[in-house]
C-alpha cells in the first residue's frame, strides 16, 4: 500500500469509529425495554459536551453502600433485587451497573440540557425531582432516551 | 524565511573565516526561497485552534432546536469534508499541516457531541483516550509541531485522568504518580521521536517531559518538606522502575545520547527512583528524620535539576539547558530563604548551594572540554 491509501485510512479511520458508536447507541436505544426510573440531582458543566444534570437514580435498593468497587446486577423487573455475581434470581429485567464510591453507576448518571434550559430544568430537578426513560437490553446496558417530569402530586384537600 | 538568528550567525561564520560571501549569499538565496514559513504557519494553526475551539462551544452549546440527526448529519459531513482536504493537500505544504489539526479539533469535538446526543456519563480520560487511539493513525502523517502537540497532550491528559482516577481522586499520591510515570512515559516517547528521526514527536514530548519532570522535582521537593509518606504508591513502583528501564534501554539502544549522557541520565532517574521509594515504603531514612526535611527536599531538588543541566549541556539541548539554569537558581534562593531560621543553619545552606552550583559549573566546563565544544 503506497502512503496515500495509507493516509486515507487514517483519515477514514476516525470518521468509521465513531460512525460506529453511534450505530451503537442507536441500536442500543432502539432495541430496549423501556423503563422509567425516579430521580434527583444537581446541574454541573462539561467542557466539551455542555450543560449537564446530574442526579442520583432511585433504584428501589441500595446495593453499593460499603461495597468496593465491584460490578452489580441490579433488577427491575421485579423491583428491589441485586447481587454481585450475576443477575438475582427470578429477574425478568435487570441493569448490570457498577459499585464506585459506594453508589451505584450505570451509565446513565448524566443528561446534558440546552444551555438556554440548564437553570430551569437544575431547579425542577432539585424541587420536584423528575424522572428518566431508560432502555434496556437483555444483556443488562442501559441507555438514556429522554428526562421526563415527575408526576403531579394530589392536591391536599 | 530569514530570522535575524540565521542572519547574525551566517555573519559571524562569514568573520571567522568558516564561510566565504559567496556561500553565505547561496545560503540567504536558498532560506529565502525555501523558508519553513513558520509565521505562516504558526498563524493558521491559531486560526486552526481558534476555530476548534470554536466549534467544541457550540457543540457544548446544545442547541435544542437543531434535531439530534442534523447535528450528527452536518458533523459527519465536516469530518469527511476535511478527510478529503487532507488527501488532497499537497504533503509538503502548511495546508495539510493545519487541515489535520483542524481535523484533530472536529473530532474532539464530534466525541462531545455524540457524548451530548445519546446522554452518555463515561469519565472525561476514556473520551480523551478513545480521541488519542483514533487520532494516532493522521497524527503521524503530520510534519509540524501544532497537531502533535495537540496528539500529546490528548494522550498524556487522558493518561494523568486515569492514573487520578485509579489512585482513588486527586491526592498527593496521584499528583506525585502523574508526574513520575507521565515525565517518564513523556521522555521514553521523545526519545522514540529521536530514534525515529521524527522532529515534532520528539519536540512535543520533550517539552511535556521536562515540564512534568520540573513539577515531579519541586513536588518531591515540597513532599519531602512536609515529611509526607504515600504507601498507596507501592502497587505503581514497578511501572516507574520498568518505564526507567525502558527509558535506559532505548537510550542506549542507538546511542542517542553522547557518551556520559546515558551515565547522567541513569543517574536523574535512579535518584528520582529512590525518593519516590523512600516515599511509598516509610523507610525513614536519617536525612528524613524531622527537622532535616527542608533541607532533604533541598538537596534531591539542586540534585536532579544539576543532573538535568549537565545532561541537557552534555546533549547541546540549549532550550532545556536554560531552563534548568533558571530553575536550579531560583531552588538555590529559595534554601537561602528557607534557611533564615537560624544562623547555622543559614550558612549551611548557603555552603552547601555555593558548594553545588560550583561543581555543577567546573563540570560543565571539563565536559565542554572533554568534547570540544565551548558555549
Amino acid at each position: 500500500m503506497n502512503r496515500r491509501a495509507w493516509l486515507l485510512v487514517a483519515v477514514a479511520l476516525p470518521i468509521l469509529v465513531l460512525a460506529g458508536w453511534v450505530w451503537h447507541q442507536e441500536r442500543q436505544l432502539a432495541r430496549g425495554t423501556p423503563v422509567i426510573l425516579d430521580i434527583t440531582g444537581y446541574d454541573p458543566r462539561d467542557l466539551l459536551s455542555g450543560h449537564y444534570l446530574r442526579y442520583r437514580v432511585d433504584w428501589g435498593v441500595e446495593p453499593c453502600i460499603g461495597q468496593p468497587d465491584r460490578p452489580v446486577w441490579i433488577c427491575l423487573r421485579p423491583r428491589g433485587k441485586a447481587a454481585f455475581d450475576g443477575p438475582p434470581p427470578g429477574c425478568r429485567l435487570f441493569v448490570r451497573a457498577r459499585c464506585r464510591n459506594g453508589r451505584v453507576e450505570a451509565g446513565i448518571e448524566r443528561y446534558y440540557v440546552p444551555e438556554s434550559k440548564a437553570a430551569d430544568l437544575d431547579r425542577r430537578l432539585r424541587t420536584q425531582g423528575m424522572r428518566l426513560e431508560i432502555a434496556v437490553t437483555p444483556d443488562g446496558r442501559a441507555a438514556i432516551r429522554r428526562l421526563l417530569p415527575a408526576p403531579a402530586r394530589p392536591s391536599p384537600p | 524565511m530569514i530570522t535575524p538568528y540565521l542572519a547574525r550567525r551566517l555573519q559571524r561564520w562569514e568573520a571567522a573565516g568558516l564561510i566565504d560571501g559567496t556561500t553565505r549569499e547561496k545560503i540567504l538565496a536558498w532560506e529565502t526561497e525555501h523558508g519553513r514559513g513558520w509565521a505562516t504557519r504558526g498563524l493558521l494553526a491559531l486560526g486552526a485552534l481558534i476555530l476548534g475551539v470554536g466549534l467544541i462551544s457550540l457543540v457544548a452549546a446544545n442547541w435544542e432546536r437543531i434535531p439530534p440527526g442534523l447535528k450528527l448529519g452536518a458533523d459527519f459531513l465536516l469530518l469527511t469534508v476535511l478527510a478529503g482536504a487532507i488527501l488532497r493537500a499537497r504533503p509538503d505544504g502548511g495546508a495539510r499541516e493545519t487541515l489535520i489539526f483542524l481535523f484533530q479539533l472536529v473530532c474532539l469535538a464530534s466525541i462531545g457531541l455524540i457524548a451530548q446526543i445519546y446522554h452518555l456519563s463515561g469519565a472525561p480520560w476514556r473520551a480523551l483516550a478513545l480521541w488519542s487511539v483514533i487520532m494516532l493513525p493522521v497524527t503521524l502523517f503530520a510534519r509540524s509541531s501544532a497537531p502533535w502537540s495537540a496528539w500529546s497532550s490528548g494522550l498524556l491528559a487522558a493518561l494523568g485522568l486515569w492514573l487520578n482516577e485509579t489512585a482513588g481522586g486527586l491526592s498527593s499520591t496521584s499528583l506525585l504518580l502523574n508526574g513520575w510515570l507521565l515525565a517518564e512515559g513523556a521522555l521514553l516517547l521523545h526519545l522514540l521521536g529521536l530514534r525515529l528521526d521524527h522532529r515534532p514527536m520528539a519536540a512535543a514530548f520533550g517539552i511535556w517531559a521536562l515540564a512534568l519532570g520540573l513539577a515531579l522535582t519541586f513536588g518531591i521537593d515540597l513532599l519531602l518538606h512536609d515529611g509526607r509518606k504515600l504507601p498507596r504508591l507501592v502497587p505503581w513502583l514497578p511501572v516507574g522502575y520498568l518505564l526507567s528501564l525502558a527509558v535506559l534501554a532505548l537510550a542506549a539502544g542507538r546511542r542517542l545520547l553522547r557518551p556520559g549522557g546515558l551515565l547522567i541520565l541513569t543517574l536523574l532517574l535512579v535518584m528520582v527512583g529512590g525518593v519516590v521509594t523512600v516515599l511509598a515504603l516509610d523507610t525513614n531514612p536519617p536525612l528524613l528524620g524531622s527537622h532535616r526535611h527542608g533541607l532533604a527536599g533541598a538537596l534531591f531538588s539542586i540534585g536532579v535539576l544539576g543532573l538535568g543541566l549537565a545532561l541537557s549541556g552534555l546533549q547541546g539541548w540549549r532550550g532545556p539547558f536554560r531552563v534548568f539554569l533558571v530553575f536550579l537558581g531560583l531552588r538555590i534562593y529559595g534554601i537561602y530563604l528557607e534557611a533564615f531560621g537560624g544562623l547555622a543553619a543559614t550558612g549551611a545552606g548557603l555552603v552547601i548551594s555555593g558548594l553545588v552550583l560550583i561543581a555543577v559549573v567546573l563540570l560543565m566546563r571539563r565536559i565542554q572540554a572533554r568534547f570540544g565544544r565551548r558555549s
